[in-house]
Protein backbone atom coordinates (compact mmCIF):
# COMPACT_ATOMS: atom_id res chain seq x y z
CA UNK A 1 0.00 0.00 0.00
CA UNK A 2 2.79 2.29 0.79
CA UNK A 3 3.97 2.02 -2.45
CA UNK A 4 1.08 3.44 -4.03
CA UNK A 5 1.23 6.86 -4.54
CA UNK A 6 -1.45 8.49 -3.12
CA UNK A 7 -1.37 11.66 -5.49
CA UNK A 8 -5.17 11.82 -7.59
CA UNK A 9 -4.66 10.17 -11.28
CA UNK A 10 -7.81 12.43 -11.82
CA UNK A 11 -6.97 15.48 -14.13
CA UNK A 12 -8.25 19.09 -14.63
CA UNK A 13 -8.22 21.21 -17.79
CA UNK A 14 -6.12 23.90 -17.08
CA UNK A 15 -7.27 27.08 -14.57
CA UNK A 16 -10.40 25.41 -13.81
CA UNK A 17 -11.13 26.14 -10.36
CA UNK A 18 -9.90 29.79 -11.54
CA UNK A 19 -13.50 30.79 -12.93
CA UNK A 20 -15.43 28.14 -11.15
CA UNK A 21 -17.44 30.53 -8.90
CA UNK A 22 -18.52 32.97 -12.03
CA UNK A 23 -19.67 30.29 -14.33
CA UNK A 24 -21.75 28.41 -11.83
CA UNK A 25 -23.31 31.74 -11.00
CA UNK A 26 -23.84 32.50 -14.76
CA UNK A 27 -25.37 28.97 -15.08
CA UNK A 28 -27.67 29.06 -12.54
CA UNK A 29 -29.03 32.68 -13.48
CA UNK A 30 -29.08 31.17 -16.98
CA UNK A 31 -31.36 28.59 -15.94
CA UNK A 32 -33.45 31.06 -13.50
CA UNK A 33 -33.74 33.75 -16.23
CA UNK A 34 -36.89 33.56 -17.21
CA UNK A 35 -37.86 33.65 -13.04
CA UNK A 36 -40.46 30.84 -13.26
CA UNK A 37 -42.36 32.45 -16.70
CA UNK A 38 -42.85 29.46 -19.16
CA UNK A 39 -44.34 29.03 -22.78
CA UNK A 40 -46.49 26.73 -24.54
CA UNK A 41 -44.80 23.86 -26.18
CA UNK A 42 -43.35 24.48 -29.26
CA UNK A 43 -44.15 28.10 -28.70
CA UNK A 44 -41.48 29.32 -30.52
CA UNK A 45 -41.66 27.53 -33.51
CA UNK A 46 -44.93 28.50 -33.85
CA UNK A 47 -44.42 32.52 -33.25
CA UNK A 48 -42.31 32.13 -36.12
CA UNK A 49 -44.46 30.59 -38.71
CA UNK A 50 -47.00 32.89 -37.57
CA UNK A 51 -44.84 36.16 -38.18
CA UNK A 52 -43.64 35.12 -40.97
CA UNK A 53 -47.42 34.51 -42.35
CA UNK A 54 -48.34 37.75 -41.72
CA UNK A 55 -45.54 39.22 -43.97
CA UNK A 56 -45.28 40.91 -47.27
CA UNK A 57 -42.30 40.47 -49.43
CA UNK A 58 -42.20 43.01 -51.75
CA UNK A 59 -41.69 40.60 -54.56
CA UNK A 60 -45.27 39.40 -53.70
CA UNK A 61 -46.42 43.00 -53.92
CA UNK A 62 -44.95 43.43 -57.65
CA UNK A 63 -45.94 39.99 -59.11
CA UNK A 64 -49.58 41.43 -57.14
CA UNK A 65 -49.07 44.63 -59.13
CA UNK A 66 -48.10 43.09 -62.37
CA UNK A 67 -51.44 40.97 -62.10
CA UNK A 68 -53.26 43.98 -61.88
CA UNK A 69 -51.72 45.60 -64.48
CA UNK A 70 -53.15 43.06 -67.23
CA UNK A 71 -56.61 44.01 -66.25
CA UNK A 72 -55.67 47.99 -66.45
CA UNK A 73 -53.95 47.53 -69.70
CA UNK A 74 -57.33 45.18 -70.88
CA UNK A 75 -59.44 47.50 -69.17
CA UNK A 76 -58.25 50.50 -71.00
CA UNK A 77 -57.66 48.96 -74.36
CA UNK A 78 -61.64 48.20 -74.19
CA UNK A 79 -62.41 51.93 -73.21
CA UNK A 80 -60.27 53.03 -76.41
CA UNK A 81 -61.76 50.57 -78.59
CA UNK A 82 -65.68 51.13 -77.45
CA UNK A 83 -65.09 54.87 -78.31
CA UNK A 84 -63.71 53.99 -81.31
CA UNK A 85 -66.42 51.28 -82.71
CA UNK A 86 -69.18 53.30 -81.07
CA UNK A 87 -68.39 56.82 -82.64
CA UNK A 88 -70.91 56.70 -85.00
CA UNK A 89 -73.50 55.80 -82.34
CA UNK A 90 -72.34 58.39 -80.17
CA UNK A 91 -72.82 60.85 -82.23
CA UNK A 92 -71.35 63.16 -79.88
CA UNK A 93 -72.20 67.25 -79.80
CA UNK A 94 -68.52 68.03 -80.88
CA UNK A 95 -66.31 65.48 -82.45
CA UNK A 96 -64.10 66.99 -79.88
CA UNK A 97 -65.81 66.35 -77.05
CA UNK A 98 -64.80 62.72 -76.85
CA UNK A 99 -60.88 63.27 -77.01
CA UNK A 100 -61.15 65.93 -74.58
CA UNK A 101 -63.39 63.23 -72.05
CA UNK A 102 -60.97 60.74 -73.03
CA UNK A 103 -58.34 62.78 -72.57
CA UNK A 104 -59.06 64.28 -69.32
CA UNK A 105 -60.64 60.76 -68.35
CA UNK A 106 -56.87 59.01 -68.76
CA UNK A 107 -55.13 61.94 -67.26
CA UNK A 108 -56.90 62.82 -63.93
CA UNK A 109 -57.12 59.07 -63.06
CA UNK A 110 -55.03 56.61 -61.92
CA UNK A 111 -54.22 53.45 -63.65
CA UNK A 112 -55.71 51.66 -60.53
CA UNK A 113 -59.34 53.61 -60.88
CA UNK A 114 -59.53 53.49 -64.67
CA UNK A 115 -59.93 49.92 -63.68
CA UNK A 116 -62.44 50.13 -61.44
CA UNK A 117 -64.27 52.48 -62.93
CA UNK A 118 -64.21 50.62 -65.91
CA UNK A 119 -65.65 47.99 -64.37
CA UNK A 120 -69.21 49.85 -63.75
CA UNK A 121 -69.17 51.13 -67.41
CA UNK A 122 -69.37 48.24 -68.88
CA UNK A 123 -71.88 47.16 -66.27
CA UNK A 124 -74.09 50.54 -66.97
CA UNK A 125 -76.95 51.15 -69.48
CA UNK A 126 -76.67 54.71 -68.52
CA UNK A 127 -73.26 55.46 -69.94
CA UNK A 128 -74.92 56.86 -73.67
CA UNK A 129 -77.24 58.86 -71.44
CA UNK A 130 -74.91 60.26 -69.39
CA UNK A 131 -72.48 61.01 -72.18
CA UNK A 132 -74.98 62.58 -74.43
CA UNK A 133 -75.58 64.67 -71.06
CA UNK A 134 -72.22 66.30 -71.05
CA UNK A 135 -71.58 69.49 -73.60
CA UNK A 136 -68.05 70.46 -74.50
CA UNK A 137 -68.82 73.32 -72.54
CA UNK A 138 -69.00 71.36 -69.58
CA UNK A 139 -66.13 69.77 -70.18
CA UNK A 140 -63.96 73.28 -70.72
CA UNK A 141 -65.35 74.71 -67.73
CA UNK A 142 -64.18 71.49 -66.21
CA UNK A 143 -60.64 72.11 -67.43
CA UNK A 144 -60.84 76.09 -66.85
CA UNK A 145 -61.18 75.14 -62.76
CA UNK A 146 -59.00 72.34 -62.50
CA UNK A 147 -61.64 69.80 -61.78
CA UNK A 148 -61.84 66.12 -62.89
CA UNK A 149 -64.63 64.26 -65.24
CA UNK A 150 -65.35 62.33 -62.31
CA UNK A 151 -66.67 65.13 -61.25
CA UNK A 152 -69.90 64.38 -63.62
CA UNK A 153 -70.69 61.46 -61.72
CA UNK A 154 -70.78 59.72 -64.69
CA UNK A 155 -69.50 56.40 -62.86
CA UNK A 156 -71.29 56.34 -59.65
CA UNK A 157 -73.17 54.21 -58.84
CA UNK A 158 -75.55 56.61 -56.89
CA UNK B 1 -20.38 47.32 -38.28
CA UNK B 2 -19.68 46.64 -41.92
CA UNK B 3 -21.14 42.69 -41.21
CA UNK B 4 -24.54 45.01 -39.90
CA UNK B 5 -24.43 46.97 -43.17
CA UNK B 6 -24.46 43.81 -45.20
CA UNK B 7 -27.38 42.36 -43.15
CA UNK B 8 -29.10 45.63 -43.02
CA UNK B 9 -28.66 45.40 -47.21
CA UNK B 10 -29.74 42.03 -47.24
CA UNK B 11 -32.73 42.34 -45.02
CA UNK B 12 -33.83 45.70 -47.87
CA UNK B 13 -33.31 43.93 -50.79
CA UNK B 14 -36.10 41.98 -52.35
CA UNK B 15 -33.80 39.45 -53.87
CA UNK B 16 -32.80 38.53 -50.02
CA UNK B 17 -35.05 39.65 -47.86
CA UNK B 18 -36.77 36.18 -46.89
CA UNK B 19 -33.90 34.72 -45.83
CA UNK B 20 -32.57 37.45 -44.15
CA UNK B 21 -35.97 38.06 -41.80
CA UNK B 22 -35.95 34.58 -41.11
CA UNK B 23 -32.56 34.84 -39.80
CA UNK B 24 -33.26 37.91 -38.23
CA UNK B 25 -36.01 36.06 -36.53
CA UNK B 26 -34.50 33.01 -35.75
CA UNK B 27 -31.44 35.00 -33.98
CA UNK B 28 -33.53 37.50 -31.75
CA UNK B 29 -37.25 36.00 -31.24
CA UNK B 30 -35.96 34.85 -27.84
CA UNK B 31 -34.54 36.81 -26.63
CA UNK B 32 -37.15 39.69 -27.88
CA UNK B 33 -39.83 37.35 -26.36
CA UNK B 34 -38.39 37.01 -22.42
CA UNK B 35 -37.73 40.72 -22.61
CA UNK B 36 -41.46 41.48 -23.44
CA UNK B 37 -42.61 38.89 -21.56
CA UNK B 38 -41.60 40.44 -17.90
CA UNK B 39 -42.78 43.80 -19.13
CA UNK B 40 -46.48 42.27 -19.81
CA UNK B 41 -46.14 39.11 -17.85
CA UNK B 42 -48.89 37.45 -19.83
CA UNK B 43 -48.23 35.13 -22.07
CA UNK B 44 -50.78 36.12 -24.46
CA UNK B 45 -49.95 39.48 -24.04
CA UNK B 46 -46.30 39.01 -24.58
CA UNK B 47 -47.12 36.95 -28.38
CA UNK B 48 -49.12 39.91 -29.24
CA UNK B 49 -46.00 42.09 -28.67
CA UNK B 50 -43.69 39.66 -30.49
CA UNK B 51 -45.41 39.53 -33.42
CA UNK B 52 -45.89 43.34 -33.56
CA UNK B 53 -42.47 44.02 -32.91
CA UNK B 54 -40.86 41.56 -36.14
CA UNK B 55 -43.73 42.91 -38.37
CA UNK B 56 -42.97 47.02 -37.35
CA UNK B 57 -39.16 45.54 -37.75
CA UNK B 58 -40.34 44.40 -41.78
CA UNK B 59 -42.13 47.67 -42.05
CA UNK B 60 -39.46 49.79 -40.80
CA UNK B 61 -36.30 48.73 -41.97
CA UNK B 62 -35.31 51.22 -44.66
CA UNK B 63 -35.58 53.60 -42.15
CA UNK B 64 -33.29 52.14 -39.44
CA UNK B 65 -29.97 54.27 -39.97
CA UNK B 66 -27.81 51.99 -38.60
CA UNK B 67 -26.60 54.67 -35.51
CA UNK B 68 -26.75 51.52 -33.12
CA UNK B 69 -27.06 47.99 -33.50
CA UNK B 70 -30.00 46.48 -35.17
CA UNK B 71 -30.35 44.65 -31.65
CA UNK B 72 -30.72 47.87 -30.06
CA UNK B 73 -33.29 49.11 -32.49
CA UNK B 74 -35.16 46.06 -32.38
CA UNK B 75 -35.04 46.26 -28.05
CA UNK B 76 -36.46 49.79 -28.46
CA UNK B 77 -39.41 49.03 -30.96
CA UNK B 78 -40.12 45.94 -28.53
CA UNK B 79 -39.93 48.03 -25.55
CA UNK B 80 -42.38 50.97 -26.72
CA UNK B 81 -44.44 47.92 -27.98
CA UNK B 82 -44.67 46.38 -24.61
CA UNK B 83 -45.65 49.69 -23.10
CA UNK B 84 -48.23 50.65 -25.97
CA UNK B 85 -49.60 47.88 -24.56
CA UNK B 86 -49.45 48.01 -20.99
CA UNK B 87 -50.89 51.93 -21.66
CA UNK B 88 -54.01 50.25 -24.11
CA UNK B 89 -54.64 47.38 -20.91
CA UNK B 90 -54.71 49.85 -18.38
CA UNK B 91 -56.84 52.31 -20.07
CA UNK B 92 -59.60 50.18 -20.80
CA UNK B 93 -59.58 49.18 -16.98
CA UNK B 94 -59.21 53.13 -15.98
CA UNK B 95 -56.20 51.77 -13.68
CA UNK B 96 -52.59 52.50 -13.89
CA UNK B 97 -49.87 50.29 -15.45
CA UNK B 98 -48.24 49.74 -12.24
CA UNK B 99 -51.94 48.47 -11.02
CA UNK B 100 -52.26 46.57 -13.75
CA UNK B 101 -49.20 44.75 -13.83
CA UNK B 102 -49.41 44.12 -9.99
CA UNK B 103 -53.12 42.52 -11.64
CA UNK B 104 -51.26 40.42 -13.83
CA UNK B 105 -48.56 39.18 -11.01
CA UNK B 106 -51.24 38.48 -8.66
CA UNK B 107 -53.34 35.90 -11.10
CA UNK B 108 -49.27 34.24 -11.50
CA UNK B 109 -50.32 31.19 -9.19
CA UNK B 110 -52.96 30.14 -11.52
CA UNK B 111 -51.36 30.96 -14.55
CA UNK B 112 -50.80 27.64 -16.65
CA UNK B 113 -47.09 29.21 -18.41
CA UNK B 114 -45.90 30.04 -14.71
CA UNK B 115 -44.22 27.38 -13.05
CA UNK B 116 -41.86 29.03 -10.27
CA UNK B 117 -41.91 28.59 -6.81
CA UNK B 118 -42.70 31.11 -3.86
CA UNK B 119 -39.69 32.33 -4.00
CA UNK B 120 -40.04 33.59 -7.61
CA UNK B 121 -43.59 34.52 -7.03
CA UNK B 122 -42.42 36.91 -4.05
CA UNK B 123 -39.58 38.33 -6.76
CA UNK B 124 -42.46 39.07 -9.11
CA UNK B 125 -44.67 40.61 -6.91
CA UNK B 126 -41.58 43.31 -5.34
CA UNK B 127 -41.11 43.78 -9.09
CA UNK B 128 -44.41 44.39 -10.54
CA UNK B 129 -44.87 47.27 -7.13
CA UNK B 130 -42.00 49.37 -8.93
CA UNK B 131 -42.74 52.39 -10.80
CA UNK B 132 -42.60 51.45 -14.46
CA UNK B 133 -38.97 52.76 -15.48
CA UNK B 134 -37.44 50.91 -12.15
CA UNK B 135 -39.02 47.94 -13.25
CA UNK B 136 -37.48 48.12 -16.67
CA UNK B 137 -34.28 48.99 -16.07
CA UNK B 138 -34.39 45.80 -12.96
CA UNK B 139 -35.74 43.28 -15.75
CA UNK B 140 -32.62 44.68 -18.35
CA UNK B 141 -29.97 44.43 -15.97
CA UNK B 142 -30.63 41.95 -13.13
CA UNK B 143 -32.55 39.19 -16.09
CA UNK B 144 -30.95 40.02 -19.47
CA UNK B 145 -27.78 41.76 -18.42
CA UNK B 146 -27.93 44.12 -20.76
CA UNK B 147 -25.04 46.69 -20.28
CA UNK B 148 -25.87 50.46 -19.27
CA UNK B 149 -24.25 51.88 -22.17
CA UNK B 150 -27.03 49.76 -24.25
CA UNK B 151 -30.08 50.09 -21.93
CA UNK B 152 -29.40 54.01 -22.36
CA UNK B 153 -29.68 53.44 -26.17
CA UNK B 154 -32.62 51.38 -25.68
CA UNK B 155 -34.32 53.29 -22.87
CA UNK B 156 -33.28 57.15 -24.09
CA UNK B 157 -31.70 57.60 -20.00
CA UNK B 158 -28.60 58.97 -19.30
CA UNK B 159 -26.35 56.04 -17.93
CA UNK B 160 -26.22 58.23 -14.23
CA UNK B 161 -30.39 57.73 -14.66
CA UNK B 162 -29.90 54.55 -15.36
CA UNK B 163 -27.77 53.22 -12.10
CA UNK B 164 -29.75 55.62 -9.56
CA UNK B 165 -32.85 53.79 -10.97
CA UNK B 166 -31.32 50.42 -10.78
CA UNK B 167 -30.03 51.31 -7.35
CA UNK B 168 -33.08 52.39 -5.88
CA UNK B 169 -35.11 49.06 -7.61
CA UNK B 170 -32.34 47.09 -5.80
CA UNK B 171 -33.41 48.47 -2.45
CA UNK B 172 -37.12 48.19 -2.96
CA UNK B 173 -36.79 44.50 -4.16
CA UNK B 174 -34.74 43.50 -1.28
CA UNK B 175 -36.91 45.52 1.34
CA UNK B 176 -39.99 43.70 -0.24
CA UNK B 177 -38.79 40.26 -0.17
CA UNK B 178 -37.43 40.73 3.59
CA UNK B 179 -40.56 42.07 4.46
Amino acid sequence: MNRIDKKSPFKVPDNYFDHFDERLTQKIKTKNSTNGLITPHGYFMKVESEILNKIVYPVQKAQAKKKHLWKIITAAAAVVALFYFNKNIFTPPENQLAEFFIEDYLTYNNTYEIADYSDYYFETDNFLENYESITIDDVLELRLYGETPTNLNLFDDE
Amino acid sequence: MEQQNQFIEALTSPDTQEVAFKKLLNDYKEKLYWHVRKIVIDHEDADDVLQNTFIKVFENIHRFKGNSSIYTWMYKIATNEAINLLNKKSRQLGVSNEEWIEKQVAQLESDIYFDGDAMQLKLHKAIAKLPEKQRLVFNMRYFEEIKYEKMSEILETSVGGLKASYHHAVKKIKNAINE
